[in-house]
């Protein structure tokens, strides 16, 4: 809700007459607590001559859940690509806080607070736990802090400090790629099929800890084969089929429309 | 319940980032027209080679022959070196992309694989 919603300019001049630029400036407010965090437009995205994504759409807004629903080949993770830098669309918009940034490198969206955890977690094998942490360091974020912030949201990872992150078990290498992602205080987390050959045990610990840190204020897109495991933590739900999106809305509503298609429910 | 607050913070701290943002944008046919860049040259070499032989046969003065052979000879020749090596580098750059795509799949593949035994060793 913006603080302006249903609420005049309070600004008068002395004439009683309120003035121009309060208008445009409560104006200017209202659009942008409007304008979604992160906005693919008409996305067209292709692998040389083979074109994956076909115009997709979707629209992100500050402190949001969205998950992204598909069976294999889909474009997900296409669409993951794009909104971490790692593609550059062929046509349309992708948008950050209102700007276009078609084009930007990987690095650059990730320093800006676009953190995308992708599948497969990406730790570092051979590293110590704490070792992988401090690989986020690379934004300026003091080591301690780091540390302090990663532990206290994973009391496991603490106790597991001194270890090679390549010895540990799946869940646990999830919760140290969830953890190295938020240490940067990204504003938005994108996360690729966190629940990827865990046990539903670990799944359900991974997404208690996804649904605080989406409490916290951070902006989510989650894409997930455990469909109802995300549409449950999630506020809109997008469904993708052969490089387009071809459905949007509450997640409630969503789940009806997977059980009633072929994906089923990931139960 | 999501704390809007901090939430709005975030977003104004990354509008402020984006805003400071330089971008490059890579065109997606990039490849392409440095391909049909590399053919061109090519093709451009290959005409110069043949007006230079064209010219010189033209005089039986052999100082007359020196600036056919720089600008067609030398010049052609340049160019298609130039272009070979555009054309090869664009054709390798092609196959390590099919490459990535084909070993994309595989993990994906694998992951599957991978997701559906732990699924049912649970």
């Amino acid at each position: 809700m913006s603080a302006t919603d249903g609420a005049e300019p309070s600004v008068s001049s002395s004439n009683g007459q309120v003035p121009v630029d309060a208008l445009a400036a409560a104006g200017l407010a209202e659009v942008e607590a409007h304008t979604p965090i992160l906005e693919l437009a008409a996305i067209r995205a292709a692998y040389g001559q083979i074109q994956v994504l076909h115009g997709v759409s979707l629209k992100v807004f500050r402190g949001e859940t969205v998950v992204l629903l598909g069976a294999n080949g889909a474009g997900k993770t296409t669409t993951i690509s794009v909104m971490s830098g790692q593609m550059t669309p062929t046509a349309g918009d992708y948008l950050l806080a209102g700007r276009r940034v078609n084009g930007a490198a990987p690095d650059a969206l990730a320093r800006i607070g676009v953190c995308t955890i992708p599948e497969g977690r990406g730790v570092f094998p051979n590293l110590t736990v704490t070792e992988n942490l401090l690989m986020a360091s690379y934004g300026g974020t003091p080591a301690a802090r780091i540390k302090d912030q990663a532990f206290e949201l994973f009391p496991r990872l603490a106790e597991r400090r001194n270890q090679a992150a390549g010895t540990m078990s799946g869940g646990e290498q999830q919760m140290l790629a969830l953890a190295r992602g938020l240490v940067t205080n990204p504003a938005i987390l994108i996360l690729d099929e966190i629940s990827m050959g865990l046990a539903p045990i670990i799944v359900d610990e991974l997404y208690s800890y996804v649904a605080r840190i989406a409490r916290s204020g951070v902006s989510i897109v989650i894409v997930e084969q455990f469909a109802h495991r995300a549409l449950a933590i999630a506020d809109r739900a997008y469904i993708m089929a052969h490089g387009s999106v071809t459905a949007e809305g509450d997640p409630a509503d969503m789940e009806a429309v997977l059980q009633a298609s072929y994906l089923g429910s990931g139960h | 319940m999501t704390d809007q607050g901090s939430a709005d913070q975030r977003y104004a701290d990354l509008q402020r980032e984006v805003e400071k943002l330089r971008i490059r944008e890579r065109s997606p046919d990039a490849e392409r027209r440095l391909r049909f860049s590399g053919v061109f040259a090519t093709g451009l070499g290959l005409l110069l080679i043949f007006l230079g032989y064209w010219g010189a046969s033209g005089t039986n003065q052999t100082y007359e022959h020196i600036p056919y052979l720089i600008s067609g000879g030398i010049g052609g020749l340049a160019l298609i070196l130039m272009g070979g090596f555009i054309t090869v580098r664009a054709w390798v750059v092609a196959m390590n992309a099919e490459l990535v795509i084909q070993s994309e799949r595989q993990t994906q593949v694998l992951e599957r694989i991978e997701a559906l035994l732990a699924e049912q060793h649970d």
